[in-house]
């Protein structure tokens, strides 16, 4: 595997994205030059340091509040991977459940599947979360359980349509004619074959769950105050966006990379596992 | 010579129930059908696309549910078994699909594919039998590490025999197995059936649309139309001596070298279906094609007519009014 990925240049780009992603997520203390709440009030509102009125003290800039941006940003993909990992995680496992389920047995419980499903959907995804913080609080693992199973539910209905497609194949039947159980052919048989979907559909939310948790921040319903994200760091340079467009700039960069970097590897995972692709 | 049938089916019906708002329609896409089978014999089923032939199969290889009547596997029932004892079951009767493109799992190399039975029945030293089986049915071992996309259409049903076989079951169901292959393919398909059968001492039933195929490997016949069974008998009196009407139009649907083409039956297929749903209750099915029906066609489907011990048919028509 990995000499398949050391030959091909995106796929080689993609996972050196991401591991740098990581490695300044597990080691945002070393890496990071300031902590990220430390106020540098004398340099706020800095520009980049190739700015010719940049400080090479702050490389990135610093915001209104003297805060190295550079800093932030570090610190900030431990939050933004944490729940686009682990919300992703979550959906795919409530999608996956639901709708293969759902799809596979087909009848009475596919319909009341279903119109659970709808229920959820009924309810816009913010009312949802603002309920749910509410009771219990902004913090990184709420956030990932409302935004895992707003998600979930949304892929268990992609889920079922690919399960009802896959399922319709002869070698299903097959395998029931050599006395497999349905636990053993949604497993071994239809997972693997849906597989593909669920790569694509993985890496699209991974780079969607970014964006939720900035938008969750953005309303006050993220994570506490205190905790530098992305999301929240583009919110903050909003206001200032005209004169101080830099603030905004590289929060931007960091989660459009990442989600680039995750896309291209999702994509690359895709063709790895299908036996039809034949490297060029 | 009485040898003990291994199969014996008994007025096996399945009918589906197909809702059309608050109309109910029954399909019967097997109605009433019953023969039996010996041991080391192959049963041909025949019959057109929608005569209810791969029903009748799936409902005897139990891969249908709600199935009336009565099915003997070496003289035990097999309908509504519970689900361990299907498991069961299922090291016994063995199913060979049509489109060997479909039939096997893309993602899943060869051993896996034929090692999967072996598994879900806990066989064990599964390596050596899997050796064993891939060189029965011919192929080289080396297939065992490719994946079926990589296999030309004749190579992938000798992987479908290969996966019927890894149990050692004593009934095979082909399920138009040689239909979706060219000729020649064809032709080496048929003679590994028949090899094995020999080998192996199996039980065939073997369903199919095409005739020349069954006089190759058949030794008995039953015609199906319509979900009703019309005629039985061994091979060379079907294809030979025809008397069910559909059956002798099955027959000279057989196309031959210099024989010419019939044109005049071109409008007879919308015909067909113009009267399709217009037949009486429980009246014979080929009521609307047929050349010599009755009125009493439309009401009562035919007793059976034995010709010889072995040649059955049902058909009011025949006996009395051959002649005209």
């Amino acid at each position: 595997m990995i000499r398949q990925i050391v030959k091909n240049k995106v796929a080689l780009f993609s996972v050196l994205v991401l591991i740098l992603v990581v490695l300044f997520a597990v080691f945002a203390e070393f890496i990071a030059p300031y902590s990220p709440e430390d106020q540098h009030i004398e340099s706020k509102l800095l520009p980049p340091v190739w700015d010719e009125n940049g400080n090479s003290s702050f490389i990135l800039g610093s915001d209104e509040l003297g805060r190295d941006v550079l800093s932030r940003i570090i610190h900030g993909s431990r939050v933004s991977l944490i729940v686009s990992l682990f919300g992703t995680l979550l959906a795919l496992i409530i999608g996956t459940v639901i709708g293969a389920i759902s799809g596979y047995y087909g009848g009475k419980v596919d319909a009341i599947l279903m119109r659970l499903v709808d229920i959820v959907l009924a309810f816009p995804f913010i009312l949802l979360a603002i309920f749910v913080i509410a009771i219990t609080g902004p913090s990184v693992f709420n956030i990932i359980i409302v935004a895992g199973f707003a998600t979930g539910v949304n892929l268990a209905r992609v889920i079922r349509g690919e399960v009802l497609h896959v399922k319709e194949n002869d070698f299903i039947e097959a395998t029931h004619s050599i006395g497999a159980n349905n636990f053993r052919i949604i497993v071994l048989h239809i997972l693997p074959n849906i597989a593909n979907v669920l790569i694509v559909i993985a890496t699209l939310e991974m780079a969607n769950l970014i964006l939720l948790e900035s938008a969750l921040s953005f309303l006050g319903l993220g994570v506490p105050a205190e905790v530098p994200t992305w999301g929240k760091m583009l919110a903050e340079a909003r206001t200032l966006i005209i004169s101080n467009p830099w603030n905004a700039i590289f929060p931007g960069l960091a989660i459009t990379i990442t989600v680039l970097g995750i896309n291209l590897f999702g994509d690359w995972l895709r063709d790895y596992f299908d036996p039809k692709y034949v490297e060029k | 010579m009485t040898v003990h049938p291994i199969l014996e089916v008994s007025d096996v019906k399945k009918y589906f129930v197909m809702k059309n708002g608050l109309k109910k329609d029954v399909i019967k896409a097997v109605d009433r059908i019953s023969f039996s089978l010996e041991a080391g014999k192959t049963l041909g089923i025949v019959g057109e696309s929608g005569s209810g032939k791969s029903t009748l199969g799936r409902a005897i290889v139990q891969l249908l549910h709600d199935i009336e009547g009565e099915v003997l596997l070496n003289g035990k029932s097999i309908i509504g078994l519970k689900r361990k004892e299907l498991q069961k079951l299922r090291e016994d009767i063995q199913v060979v699909f049509q489109d060997p493109y479909a039939s096997l799992d893309p993602k899943q190399k060869i051993k896996k594919i034929i090692a999967e039975p072996l598994k879900i029945h806990k066989k064990p030293d599964r390596e050596k039998s899997i050796h064993e089986i891939i060189e029965l049915v011919g192929l080289p071992v080396e297939f065992l590490e490719r994946y079926p996309h990589e296999l030309s259409g004749g190579q992938r049903q000798r992987i479908g025999i290969a996966r019927a076989l890894a149990l050692s079951p004593s009934l095979i169901l082909f399920d138009e197995a040689v239909s979706a292959l060219d000729v020649s393919v064809q032709a080496q398909i048929i003679n590994l059936i028949k090899k094995l059968q020999n080998q192996l001492k199996l039980t065939y039933l073997f369903i199919t649309h095409d005739l020349s195929v069954l006089r190759q490997v058949a030794d008995e016949v039953i015609v199906i139309y319509r979900g009703k069974l019309v005629e039985k008998g061994k091979v060379e009196e079907i294809i030979d001596q025809p008397v069910h009407p559909y059956t002798k139009l099955l027959v000279s649907a057989i196309p031959e070298i210099g024989k010419p083409i019939v044109l005049d039956e071109a409008g007879e297929e919308e015909k067909v279906i113009n009267q399709m749903f217009e037949e009486g209750e429980d009246g014979c099915p080929f009521y609307s094609r047929c050349e010599i029906r009755k009125s009493i066609c439309l009401k009562k489907f035919p007793e059976i007519s034995k010709l010889s011990e072995t040649h059955d048919y049902y058909c009011h028509g025949i006996s009395n009014k051959k002649e005209i």
